[in-house]
This record gives C-alpha cells, structure tokens and sequence, in this order.
C-alpha cells in the first residue's frame, strides 16, 4: 500500500542535516591529517583496502594531491547541501554516495558504525523517489498542472530500511548473548567507565552499580528481543521508544562521532509526519474561517 | 492528489526492482546470519545437536562449512560494492575492561646499545697514544656533551612554555627506559584524546583520531596470570601487532613528529621516536575501591621509528619493543598489510 513521501523526505533532510554537519566538523578540519599523501590515511598504507580481491572502491583511490581532495570534500559540501534541499535529489543522492564510498575507501581507520550507516542510508535514497515530498524539486513540480496535493510512494525502500534497522539490532543483541561481561551484567559499567570515549570521568558521575546493571540487562533483552517486540502490536511503539532514548542517550553519554544522529535517522521514516501536517492544515483552515 | 505510485511503469523495469528488493533481503539477511556463524562455532561445536547434525561444521569443514563460504564471498563482495558493510557487534560479545591509550616519546640521545653510541664510547681506544686517547676522547664525548646540556635545557625551557603552566605537574615524566640515559633530553606526549584529569573533564570530539589510535594501540594480557606467561604473550603480541600495522604506527609517529617541529622549529629531529601504550584498568564492580578511580596508568613500550636510520631492504623502519630481553628489535620485512 503507497505511503506518503514525508516519511521518506523526512529521512532525507535528517541524514543530510547531519552529514554536512559531519563534513564540517570531522572531515573538513582534519582533511590532511587523515587523508593524501604523507598523512595518517597515505595511498601506500590504504591500497590494499580498494583492490582486487575486495570489491571497495574510490574514485579517489591514490590521490595524494591535497588540492584534489579538498575539492572532492567540497563537491560532497554542495551535493549534500542540494539532497538536504531536494535540488536534483537523484543526482545529488547519488553524488553524496559515490562520494561517501570514496572517503570510507581512502582511511579504513577513521570510521565507525555511524559511518556504515550513513553510506548504507545513502545507497537508499540513491534508488528511491526521496525528493517527491519537502524539496525545491518537488516545489518545481507543483508549477505544473495536476501536480498538486500530497504525493504517496510504493513504500519497498522504507520496509527495507526498517528489516536493515531489526538484523542491526537482532544481530547485535546475538553476538552481546555470546559475551560473558552482558550475562555478568558488567557490561554498561565498563562502557561508561571506558576513558576512550566516555563523555565525562565515570569517577566524577559513577552510575550506581544496580542500575548499569539493569540496563545492561534491559539493553540485551531490547537488542536480542527487537524484532519480536516490533512484531507485536503492543510492545511496538515502546521498543522504538526506547531505541530513540537509546540513542539519545548514546549521544549524549559518549563520543562516538556521528553515530547516534545517524542511527536516529532510520527512526524518521517511521514518524507519520502526514498526521502532524493534516493536524497543521486543519488548524490553519479553522484560524482563516474564524478571521472570516 | 497526486500518487508516483500510480503512474505506469514498464513491465521491466517492475521485475527488476522485484528481483531488486528479493535480492536485498536475501543479502540483508543471509549477511547478518552468517556473520554469527564464526563465534557460534566457536560457541557450539561440541554441542551435541551440532555434531549429529553437521559434525564437520564445527571444524569449519564439509558441505555446510562450504556453503557459508561460499555464501560469505557473494554477500561480501555484494556489501563492499554497495557500501553496505554487515559488522554488528558493538560493544559484543565483550566489553573490555582495559583503557589503552597512545602516547609518543620523541628522544634526542642514541640508543645506548645502538652503533652509533657504541662506536663514540670505543672511538678514543682504537687510538695507540695515551696523548691521542685524550684527543680522541675530548672529539668523540665533548662536543656532544656540550650540545647535549644545551639541548636538554632548551627542550625543558620549551615544554615548560607548551604546557602553558610553569609547572610540569600534570605532565607525566618519561619513564625510565633503556634506550636512554637521560630522561631530561626525552618529551612525551600524551593523546590529544587522553582526558589530562581523569577525575574530572568533559570529551568533545577526536573521535575519528581515537579510531585510528585504536588501529594502533595494544593491550597487555590480564596481570592476574605468572608473569612469565604474561611477558611472553605480551612479546607475541606485540610482535603480530607491529608486523600487521608497522605503516600506521610509522604514518602516526611521523605525524606526531611532523606536528612538534612544525610548533618548535628550534628543536632538532629526535634520534628516536618511541610508540607507547598507557593502559588503565577498570576495577571489578565488587572489587572497586572507594572513592572510586581506574587502576594505572601502566607504561609499556610498543615500537620505536629511528627518523635518521638507514635500514636495509629486508628489515622493517618500525622495531618493536621485546619486553623479554627489554629492548628494541628489528623485523625482517614480509607480505605485511593490516588487518581490517
């Protein structure tokens, strides 16, 4: 059954909001120190990365020059800047993916999971109509006649970004049953005591250890548990909940880039934004027949 | 209203995004499943349902082991040329209890047991005159020690300046090592991700330089076990490590490198440049003292880059630390590359 393209727009401006906030403030700053020649991310030391017999790739593969790789870095600027805006939102989908794989392809060392689900977010939007709804190209369109009202699209991209987000938790939670330190219920305690990436010292802010506990706990039965809570009817909208806290939480307790802002995007699809705009529409209507 | 999904589209392009979506799925979910496999064999191999039904599987041997081969190579190849990697095991199935950190020594003396500091300590002895033993000696000892005690003060006068306090109190002294006899004519620096208080600060940002830290970083074995088997274990390790990244540990000190004289330029190039690991460790949750802080940091050296050597082809430029005999050794060169 067609859903409406809010739900896919809304995923696009997120992730491209965030992207270029990414761009701006890990790559742009740090271009040659993780990138070209004679940096941290060399063609010498990366060349294996995107050959034979992986299947990686970059358009940017040997590059050295930094003049090159900052105009690449830019390119990306622009093409970001036009998804976010849904100015030629294919060609601009398709230029911020080819450009995000091209970036992953030149340091395997600098990314995270984050990373991994921005391209895969990227690849999407790649193949689908995200610009039908909230874009310049959609304004364009409305010039035309019979191109007015809302817009509904086959919805095959959003059910399968919604099987990608369930395996990413399912087979999380899989791999967290096969440690000891989540059975233990130690789990959380060392994460937030880890130095590496904790937001504040754990000495200063230590958790009670009965509550890193039950949140360890909670934490492995939500992940391994996740495509059977989402399953049924009643225990759907708290999982989700409680992934957005979740993340939220991630992001605020830890240093880990970008990810929580981009894991929160596969939850925006999920928002049925059609609901808050007819709400919007009908006050609006309401408001001009009583100035009236 | 307007409804894309209502518009005609041909017959082919229909089935292609038909097989599209069945492909997807299948990759989305085959890659994930088989992903699991490696530690669920290492889980379950003995377990009785798996030896009736696959005994081979739990070897990584026969038609089923072949099959997730196989399957591997085609999801694999699909996720790298789509840019959908399938690793999702965060934080899992463990999480450490050890905090490794990196920091960078840069060392302006030779290595006491190296050539160069050898052959300057012999030199006034190939002389056969005790009068030319003296000018030998007065050649080989006075000029560098000269230039030695100036150099020292200068790189104090300049890490005093750099900490910006006056006073190195909050700045680790370099640990006694081996390979030198001073420890004034040596400057650690710590991670610019390293918390400088412990005990108190808040991290915003270096997330991207904490990951590549962590490609070169290494933690000791537990302390609990014999300290022999520890030590020993820890040489392996080490070893493997250095072999498998010796080119991001050589990109990272040159880098470091590259940072401080670029800031200093009234310093010379360091004879040595010393990779270290600061390991901390978090207490047991029953065991953790009150008021509550990590255990450590402990020092141990990894590897070491000699900016001014000239090494032969077969050997690697970066040593690694053999914590055995306690110094520094060469590797020979092999099909080095590093692990993902």
């Amino acid at each position: 059954m067609p859903v409406r393209a809010e739900r896919l727009a809304a995923m696009r401006i997120g992730l491209a909001g965030f992207l270029l906030l990414d761009i701006f403030l890990t790559y742009l700053p740090n271009l040659e120190v993780f990138f070209g020649g004679n940096s941290l991310g060399d063609p010498s030391i990366f060349e294996f990365y995107t050959s034979a017999p992986f299947w990686r790739w970059s358009l940017l593969k040997g590059i050295e020059n930094p003049a090159i790789l900052q105009a690449a870095l830019w390119l990306w600027v622009a093409a970001t800047f036009c998804l976010l805006i849904g100015l030629f939102t294919r060609s601009s989908a398709l230029i911020s993916w080819v450009l995000s794989s091209s970036f992953a392809g030149l340091n395997s060392c600098i990314d995270n999971a984050g990373d991994e689900i921005r391209g895969i977010l990227l690849f999407y939007l790649m193949i689908s109509p995200c610009g039908a709804a909230w874009s310049v190209d959609r304004s364009w369109r409305r010039l035309r006649p019979g191109e007015t009202g809302p817009v509904f699209i086959y919805p095959w991209v959003l059910r399968l970004l919604f099987m990608q987000m369930i395996l990413i938790y399912f087979t999380n939670g899989m791999f967290k049953l096969m440690g000891g330190t989540w059975w233990s219920g130690d789990s959380l305690y060392y994460v937030m005591s880890d130095l590496t990436l904790a937001r504040w010292s754990y000495a200063e802010m230590a958790v009670p250890l009965w509550l890193t506990r039950a949140l360890t706990y909670f934490v492995l039965a939500w992940e391994a548990g996740f495509p059977l809570w989402v399953a049924l009817p009643w225990t759907r909208k708290l999982a989700l909940g409680f992934g957005v806290a979740f993340h939220v939480g991630i992001g605020i307790s830890m240093e880990l880039g970008f990810f929580a802002p981009y894991a929160l995007c596969l939850y925006l699809p999920l928002v049925p934004w059609e609901r808050f705009f007819r709400s919007a529409m009908i006050s609006k209507e309401r408001s001009a027949s009583a100035l009236a | 209203m307007n409804d894309q999904s209502s518009r005609p589209t041909p017959m082919a392009a229909r089935a292609f995004l038909g097989l599209f979506i069945l492909w997807q799925l299948f990759f989305l979910f085959s890659s994930n499943i088989i992903s699991l496999l490696p530690k669920a064999r290492e889980n379950w191999a003995k377990q009785r349902i798996v030896q009736n039904v696959a005994p081979d599987w739990g070897e990584a041997k026969g038609p089923v082991a072949n099959a997730e081969r196989s399957l591997t190579q085609v999801t694999s190849r699909w996720s790298e040329l789509t840019g959908q990697p399938q690793n999702w095991s965060l934080f899992a199935p463990n999480v450490t209890d050890i905090v490794p950190f990196v920091a960078v020594e840069f060392c302006w003396e030779d290595d006491p047991s190296s050539v160069p500091s050898i052959s300057q300590q012999l030199a006034p002895f190939g002389a056969g005159q005790f009068l030319d033993q003296i000018t030998l000696g007065a050649v080989a000892w006075g000029k560098d020690f000269f230039d030695r005690e100036g150099l020292e003060n200068q790189i104090q006068v300049l890490w005093t300046k750099a900490i910006g306090y006056g006073s190195p109190k909050n700045i680790p002294s370099p640990p006694d090592a081996v390979w030198r006899h001073h420890s004034r004519s040596a400057w650690i620096l710590l991670s610019d991700n390293e918390p400088r208080n412990t005990q108190h600060y808040l991290r915003i940002g270096h997330f991207r330089l904490r990951r590549y830290e962590s490609c070169i970083d290494i933690s000791p074995t537990s302390a609990d076990e014999k300290p022999d088997t520890v030590v020993d274990v820890w040489r392996e390790d080490i070893e493997s490590r250095v072999r498998d990244r010796w080119q991001l540990m050589h990109a990272y000190l040159n880098w470091r490198l590259r940072r401080l004289l670029k800031e200093y330029p009234e310093l010379p190039e360091p004879r040595q440049v010393i990779l270290w690991a600061r390991i901390y460790r978090v207490p047991l949750s029953e065991e953790a003292p009150s008021p509550w802080t990590w255990r450590g940091p402990e020092w141990h050296p990894v590897a070491r880059w000699q900016p001014g050597a000239v090494w032969e082809d077969r050997l690697l430029p970066v040593e690694m630390f053999n914590p055995v005999v306690g110094r520094f050794e060469s590797l020979r060169q092999r099909e080095a590359r590093h692990a993902e």
